[in-house]
Order: structure tokens, then C-alpha cells, then sequence
């Protein structure tokens, strides 16, 4: 093949370039992680950090939205590592996706990272598989009353109780009975139905000392609008006394704990814990009673 | 007079009542479902709703190895036991079933005839089972609870009078209460007629789950065919409105084990037993 040597001058530089800008990039990052993780269990997620420049490279900034803070690598010497551990806590089953935004402020240099991380209540299928062949043996014999097959269902579904128990399937069936979204039995109050009586306001009004207030909500929950609604009200009636923090159950678990929270919406007023969209009589009686007694 | 088994079945039901209701104690929950239809949101439940945690777990997308695996391990040994000697709800329906003695018999005088329906009707609540869980699993809601009168009994009226709304104020016509209340409403009327137990033998997924292991299971009534008198007054006891003599596939699917038709039988061809009749 015959090349003018404008064409290859041209490679070359290109080359040249390519080469260069290759050794531009100033550190070779790595992220370890599990790909999948079982609900409840904490993930580690690792980020290395090489060294590929020529030089010393005095600081590098990570960021990230584990830890939702910013952490510096020390001065790193040509061809030396350092690395950075996190831990991430797995609560819903799901795609996480976990960013690492590494920054050399030295060298203008800026690149992303991201981790994706399953969370399952399984580490595989296979279990699946395996277990269900006894439950599906014994549907497709339903007729023979064969005492093989009763066997083999009941050896089958004790060994599904005891693959649930190891897989922490109780602690996934009590958040589901004792987290309730009261929405999703049909048990909500209608978000225009919502407004307060001249009694109320009134009462609102003459508050004399601040009232603190929590409401717990969570994502697919319907309801929580409504309670959301309603407490805004109250805070605008009472003119800035009553102020109210919204707390989500699957991101503020350890708050949710302390408070008992079994159902959302829940409002807490001082000891006074209201479970679901209370009528605004009794909100603001609660209320008042915070406010004098305390 | 002899004893029948409805004394001792009345006892457990309320029981089972009880147990149901064990935070009235200050039990807190357990990780667990229980085997019959009960509303895990009632104040005072300990356990899980077998279908409220199952509609759960599909909108999770989690395999329910433990709750299914349960419940299944127990049917395999009981069949539908639970629906007929246990469950609130079923207690519930007999509750209506003696009510409608006293409507048809003795408050109008007359007696309310609805044709039979066609026994593939019972298979309603097979379907009920399968769309409520592809639903589930599709919108992400628990769309069965909105119309539950398990929900709505134990969970939808203490909720609202616990609330200080006041049962019955505030409601509009698409209020959620108030389609609970209207559901309500026409499975009383519906269980007037002489359907019976409704809500056991058309819609309880619950029941079903237990009725598609009913035909393997080892408690099952027997007939001996040598002393039958043919009286057919076991099918007239029969709160599930089938043939005890006569149970192929889907009639033995709906047997809850009650008793009735022991107790009504006079010759003595019925009887429940847990001896395995396997082959």
C-alpha cells in the first residue's frame, strides 16, 4: 500500500496525539462493588486511585452521594495508590446507582464514576428453580393422591420456609405489615375535603409558645399529601408557631424506629402520635394542648 | 341430642378470634402471615394478611418463599380447615347466614329464592387470586384491600373512629371508605340469599390458595358409601352449597371441613379424618 507523505504525517501526529492524550489522564480510577446485594446488608464499595502522571499529583478530591461529602487523597507519588472505602446501606430491592466524582484541582481535571449495585432478596435464580419443582410436581399429580408426591411437596415447601428464613424473608414481611400505607388499603382522606374551621383558626391564632411537629411519609403512599396539606395549612394559620418537619420512613428508618411509626402518614405532636390523616378538630386540639402544657 | 362438632367449632372460631387479635396483649408483630384472611393494619393483629403480603412481595418483586412456603406446608396437612373452624371472617359469614333466618324467616315473612348459581362460578375466586397479583405486580398497589371487608372491618373502622373523623363524616360518593362500606354492603345482602357464605365460597384468594392443595390434603372428610340412606341431608347443611357424597375435583376444592354435613348426617356415613388415604 503506498501513502503520500502528507498522509502519513497526518498518522503520525494523530498518533501523536493519541499517545498524549492517553497520558493525559492523570490517575487510573477503579471501583469495586457486588453487583447484587441482599436487602438489609451493606455494601462496600472501594475506589482506587493510581498515579499514572509523570509527576506528583499534590491532592485529589472525591466526591460522592453515599456519604453526601467530599474526601481528600493525600499527595500521591508517580505509580503510587490509595484507596477509599464506602458503605452503603441496601434498603428496597432495586437498581442503586452510587456516583464518585474524582477532581484534581492541580490539573483541571475532572471525571465521574458510577457503581450500580442490584439489591435483591436473592443472590440468584437458581434457588428458584430448584425449589419449585416440588410445588409444580405436586399440581401436575393433583388428581393421583400419590403419597410420593405429598412427600416430596411437603419436603419441598419446609425447604422454601427454611430458604425464606436464610434469605431474611420474616424481616421483609414484618416491614410490610408493620409499615403501612394506609393509602393502599383504600383508608385515605381526600386532599380537597382538607380545610380548616374558623374555630380552629382562631384557636391557632392565639398560641402562645412554638409547637414542633414530624410527619412521616413515604413514596407511594397517597394519604401523605393530604396530611402534608393540612399541616401546611395549620403552620400558615398559626402565623410561624407551629413548624413541621417531613420525614420519609425508608430514608430516616432509625427516626421511625424511635417514634414507633407503623402506619404513614404519621404525625407527631410531643408524645402524641396520630396515625393516618387525623380531622383538623383534633389536630389543632392536640395542638393546643402541646403548646399550654408545655 | 348428641354433641356436634359446631359446639367445638363455635369455641375455636372465637379462638381463633382471639388469637387473631393478640396485641390487645401488647404483643408486637411477627414476621409471619397468617393462614387465614385477617388485615395486618387491625391495631391489635400480631401477624401478617397472607394476601396483603403477597400482593406486597409482587410489588417488591421478591419471590415469597417464606409466606408461601408457610402456608402451603400447613395446607398440605389441613385443606381449607382454617376457612371453616378458625377464621374471623368465616365466623363472620356464618354471623350472616343465621341472620338470614331471622330476615327471610321471621322479619318479612317470606323467603328470598335466588336460583343456584352455576358451580364454575367458584372458580371466581381463583381468578380473584391471579389478576389481584398481576395487578400488583403491574400498577404497584394493593388494589384487592380497596374492597377487602377483612380491611374494612378490622382495620377501616377502627382507623376512622381512632382518627376522631367520626365513622361516617366527610364521606363522599369515591371516597375509598365509602366503596369499603358499599362493598360491604352487597356481600350482606348477597349472603342473605341462601349463597351463604359469599365471600368464602366466590372471592377469599386466601381460600383459594387452600383449596388448590384441599385435594391432597390429610384431614378430608370421608363418605362410606355402604351406610348412606341417601337423605341428601348432608347437602342441605352444606354452608358451602355442595355435594359431600359426591366430591370430584373442583367440589372437593371447596370443602372447608366444617362439619356440617357430619353433624346433619344421620346414619353415620360422614366423618372428618386425618388418616392419609394416599396411594
Amino acid at each position: 500500500m503506498i501513502m503520500s507523505f502528507s498522509s502519513k504525517l497526518l498518522l503520525l501526529v494523530l498518533g501523536v496525539n493519541l499517545l498524549l492524550s492517553v497520558s493525559q489522564v492523570p490517575v487510573q480510577v477503579e471501583l469495586s462493588y457486588p453487583e447484587r446485594v441482599k436487602i438489609g446488608d451493606i455494601a462496600n464499595i472501594t475506589v482506587t486511585v493510581k498515579n499514572t502522571w509523570s509527576s506528583e499529583i499534590p491532592s485529589i478530591i472525591i466526591c460522592d452521594n453515599v456519604t453526601h461529602t467530599c474526601r481528600f487523597i493525600g499527595s500521591l507519588q508517580p505509580g503510587q495508590e490509595d484507596f477509599l472505602t464506602y458503605q452503603a446501606k441496601i434498603l428496597e430491592p432495586g437498581m442503586y446507582t452510587f456516583y464518585f466524582s474524582v477532581d484534581i484541582p492541580s490539573l483541571n481535571y475532572t471525571s465521574t464514576y458510577y457503581a450500580h449495585i442490584r439489591g435483591t432478596m436473592y443472590n440468584s435464580l437458581l434457588p428458584v428453580v430448584l425449589f419449585s419443582g416440588p410445588l409444580f410436581l405436586t399440581i401436575l399429580f393433583y388428581k393421583r393422591r400419590s403419597r410420593i408426591f405429598f412427600a416430596m411437596a411437603v419436603i419441598g415447601m419446609f425447604l422454601w420456609v427454611l430458604y425464606g428464613v436464610w434469605s431474611m424473608e420474616h424481616s421483609l414481611i414484618l416491614r410490610f405489615s408493620t409499615e403501612i400505607c394506609l393509602s393502599c388499603l383504600g383508608l385515605e382522606a381526600e386532599e380537597r375535603a382538607i380545610k380548616l374551621s374558623p374555630e380552629s383558626e382562631a384557636k391557632l391564632k392565639s398560641l402562645e409558645s412554638e409547637v414542633h411537629i414530624i410527619l412521616f411519609t413515604s413514596e407511594h403512599c397517597k394519604a401523605c399529601p393530604a396530611a402534608k396539606h393540612l399541616l401546611s395549612l395549620v403552620s400558615n394559620a398559626s402565623e410561624g408557631m407551629v413548624k413541621y418537619v417531613e420525614l420519609d420512613i425508608a430514608t430516616h428508618k432509625s427516626e421511625a424506629e424511635e417514634y414507633g411509626v407503623r402506619f404513614v402518614p404519621t404525625i407527631i405532636v410531643g408524645n402524641v402520635k396520630i396515625e393516618g390523616v387525623p380531622s383538623d378538630k383534633y389536630l389543632v386540639d392536640v395542638i393546643v394542648k402541646e403548646a399550654g402544657g408545655g | 341430642m348428641k354433641v356436634g362438632l359446631v359446639r367445638f367449632r363455635r369455641l375455636l372460631q372465637l379462638i381463633g378470634l382471639f388469637l387473631a387479635n393478640l396485641g390487645i396483649l401488647g404483643l408486637s408483630h411477627i414476621g409471619f402471615v397468617y393462614p387465614y384472611l385477617y388485615c395486618y393494619a387491625c391495631p391489635f393483629s400480631i401477624l401478617g394478611c397472607p394476601f396483603g403480603v403477597l400482593q406486597n412481595m409482587m410489588i417488591v418483586r421478591a419471590v415469597p418463599f417464606l409466606s408461601v412456603g408457610g402456608l402451603f406446608s400447613i395446607y398440605l396437612f389441613s385443606g381449607r380447615f382454617f376457612c371453616g373452624w378458625i377464621c374471623p371472617i368465616g365466623l363472620l359469614t356464618e354471623v350472616f347466614h343465621k341472620t338470614e333466618r331471622f330476615v327471610n324467616g321471621k322479619l318479612f315473612k317470606i323467603k328470598v329464592k335466588i336460583a343456584s348459581p352455576p358451580k364454575p362460578l367458584t372458580f371466581v375466586k381463583y381468578g380473584v387470586l391471579v389478576v389481584s397479583l398481576i395487578v400488583a405486580y403491574m400498577f404497584k398497589d394493593t388494589y384487592f384491600c380497596k374492597g377487602c371487608i377483612a380491611g374494612f372491618l378490622v382495620a377501616g373502622i377502627p382507623y376512622r373512629l381512632r382518627l376522631h373523623i367520626g365513622l361516617f363524616s366527610g364521606l363522599t360518593l369515591t371516597h375509598p371508605f365509602t366503596i369499603h362500606i358499599i362493598i360491604f354492603i352487597v356481600i350482606f345482602i348477597l349472603s342473605l340469599s341462601y349463597l351463604g357464605k359469599f365471600w368464602c365460597r366466590f372471592i377469599c384468594p386466601v381460600g383459594a390458595m387452600a383449596g388448590i392443595l384441599n385435594n391432597v390434603s390429610l384431614l378430608r372428610l370421608e363418605y362410606d358409601k355402604s351406610k348412606c340412606t341417601g337423605c341428601m341431608l348432608c347437602v342441605q347443611a352444606c354452608p358451602m352449597a355442595i355435594n359431600p357424597t359426591e366430591l370430584d375435583a373442583y367440589a372437593e376444592s371447596d370443602c372447608i371441613r366444617c362439619g356440617s354435613c357430619v353433624d346433619a348426617c344421620p346414619s353415620g356415613s360422614l366423618r372428618l379424618s386425618f388418616k392419609p388415604s394416599l396411594k
